[in-house]
């Protein structure tokens, strides 16, 4: 029988590691989280969040546990704990969106949300937007408006409240970089990996081998893999 | 606003069996109640060299009801099974997951990872997603191998058994645009017409001839397309009217050939204001049209009134004309999220299609139910 790609080793093993996109090390995470990630990376505490679909006023969210990577690069994600549609206020979406994209010391381009977004969101804001999205809606558009008692005493309003206080809606004030991270984009990582997982259901992956024996001359990033490690072999032209 | 009418109980006949009733030349379609979300499965007639059905399906909404109907399908013998009870390999001639939204991809992982092995190939848009059941299902077809998997374009035809499918969209244009994040994720659907039985040779004594069946059964299965895709359809298939001139004739413009023209649609989105237009629809023509989606869903507020009101003027002009307008189910147009008069659900719409025979039964399930009873469907004689 035909068999269009070698099957894809290590499928039933369990993520080793935190996924810690590239992005996440130029972003002042909440150090709490980062011990508890135990590597470096987000670990419990954080939600992987999807941008799936947008109507005129809202936007369905998917909200996953912060997922691993196994052996082979990929993305896991916990099978015991499934996926939660979240709804949520478009505009809401897209003043988290600016805030998350403005704290990363290399900024993302200031957009609007679309389909396809990936943020890392932790625990106490995930928590915070779902108690009462429709009132962090309003609180949104007019900051001034007093937050209720038990907002007041949420860590996740805190955060946003300071950080979305002490911006004029395009520049943030410097001190707004030293608060805890509780939010991130993180979208061009994740389609990255994405894009990896579609090629590789296509035609499996390359290894080095492959790379040697076929002559391919292939960049990283921009930048020639056989740069550092010398030629990748075969001398084709 | 405008809710989805209760069927009038005088046009439900409960005394049929709707297994009973199938026979060996219906191509079947069902059209499953999955609320705000697409799941479809269509079993092909047995025809040579098949001595039975084979499978397509088209999405899987969010959790197991392909699953459901694939057991109704086993329990009434029409799918081919191993000694052990499972779906034998190639039961399943095709899956395709139109666009990677949740509503649509999510139960697909579950499927393949149950059903898998009967799986022979399996089509996407192309579109990748960072989301978690795009991931999982990307993970479930590395694991076989066997499992072709394509990307198609508009124009791709593909032959299964005596039906032809077309591929409507998404166009290549599109396509090329993805890695741009260019394409809103709802106009990468794969949108499908399917022919059946497909034109082909008739052998007559010595002599053949190419026969085009002007009573083939066709459909067109929209995905969640919208109109930057059906903008591109609507360019890669145009209608070529009917005219007598020799021109025309030569290049054989005059036949009147319309390839958006179908029987049975799938309307696009749920019934989305961005899904469909009048001309489209006008051009469509459908004698069933069918939506699947809940009655004023909560997030979205599917099915939209400004699409029911494009959906039923094309299927019965009144606008121009200031006169009543008919029921939505005396025009042929259902929701998966229909009830009776008692409120009961009507659920999964199933269809018997052959040339010259149309007819639309519904399994009872709510959208929760991941089990049919065959016993329960009824069938929609009309009025």
């Amino acid at each position: 029988m035909y068999e269009q790609r070698p099957v894809a080793p290590g499928l039933d093993r369990p993520a080793t590691r935190a996924w810690t996109p590239a992005v996440l090390g130029t972003v002042s995470v909440d150090t709490r989280v980062t011990r508890s990630g135990g590597d470096g990376g987000p670990g419990p505490g954080w939600w992987y969040v999807v941008v799936d679909e947008c109507g005129d006023e809202r936007c369905q969210v998917t909200v996953d546990p912060w997922p691993g990577t196994d052996e082979q690069g990929r993305l896991r994600f916990d099978p015991d704990v499934g996926t939660v549609d979240v709804t949520i206020d478009r505009g809401l979406l897209a003043a988290l969106a600016a805030l998350a994209r403005r704290r990363q010391s290399a900024p993302a381009p200031d957009r609007p949300i679309r389909v396809g977004d990936v943020f890392a969101v932790h625990d106490d804001l995930v928590r915070w937007l779902l108690d009462d999205p429709v009132e962090a809606s309003a609180w949104m558009t007019d900051p001034t408006r007093p937050p209720s008692a038990a907002w007041a005493d949420d860590p996740g309003f805190a955060w946003f409240a300071r950080a979305a206080g002490h911006s004029d809606g395009r520049t943030m004030r410097s001190d707004a970089r030293d608060l805890a991270g509780l939010l991130a984009d993180v979208t061009a990582n994740a389609r990255t990996l994405a894009h990896a997982a579609a090629d590789e259901a296509a035609t499996g992956v390359l290894d080095a081998g492959d790379l040697d024996q076929l002559g391919l001359r292939v960049r990283v990033d921009g930048q020639r893999l056989d740069d550092a490690d010398g030629p990748a072999g075969g001398g084709a032209a | 606003m405008s809710a989805i009418s209760p069927l009038p109980s005088d046009g439900l006949d409960d005394a049929p069996s709707f297994v009973e009733a199938v026979t060996d030349e219906d191509l079947l379609y069902f059209c499953a109640n999955v609320g705000d979300a697409d799941a479809q499965l269509l079993l092909l007639p047995p025809r040579p060299p098949h001595a039975t059905r084979r499978a397509i399906v088209v999405d899987a909404g969010r959790s197991g009801k392909i699953e459901g109907l694939l057991a109704l399908a086993v329990d009434a013998g029409w799918l081919p099974t191993t000694a052990d009870g499972s779906l034998a390999p190639d039961a399943i001639a095709l899956v395709v997951a139109t666009h990677p939204h949740a509503d649509h991809i999510r139960g697909l992982s579950g499927l393949l990872a149950s059903h898998g092995h009967a799986v022979s190939e399996y089509w996407d848009s192309g579109y990748f997603h960072p989301s978690r059941g795009f991931h999982d299902l990307m993970g479930q077809i590395s694991g076989l191998p066997h499992l072709l998997y394509a990307q198609p374009t508009s124009g791709f035809r593909r032959w299964l058994h005596q039906t032809r499918i077309t591929v409507l969209a998404p166009a290549i244009h599109l396509r090329n645009r993805y890695d741009t994040y260019g394409v809103e994720v709802n106009s990468a659907s794969i949108t499908l017409r399917l022919d059946y039985p497909a034109p082909r040779v008739l052998q007559r004594d010595e002599d053949r001839v190419l026969v085009d069946h002007e009573n083939a059964v066709s459909m067109i299965l929209g995905g969640d397309a919208q109109t930057d895709s059906w903008a591109h359809v609507a360019t890669d298939f145009p209608a070529l009217h009917a005219h007598d001139n020799a021109a025309a004739e030569a290049i054989g413009a005059a036949t009147g050939i319309d390839h958006l023209r179908a029987d049975v649609l799938k309307v696009p989105h749920h019934a989305s204001k961005h899904g469909i237009n009048l001309e489209l629809m006008e051009r469509m023509s459908p004698k069933v049209t069918l939506v699947s989606s809940t009655d004023r869903s909560p997030q979205y507020n599917f099915p939209h009134a400004v699409t029911q009101d494009i959906l039923r003027e094309a299927l019965e002009p009144t606008m121009g004309l200031g006169t009543p307008r008919s029921a939505d189910h005396d025009l042929g147009l259902f929701y998966t999220a229909d009830r009776d008069a008692a409120g009961r659900a009507l659920g999964t719409i199933a269809m018997r299609l052959r040339p010259g025979t149309r007819d639309l039964w519904r399994l009872g399930d709510e959208p929760g139910d991941l089990s049919f009873d065959p016993a329960t469907a009824r069938r929609w004689r009309g009025r």
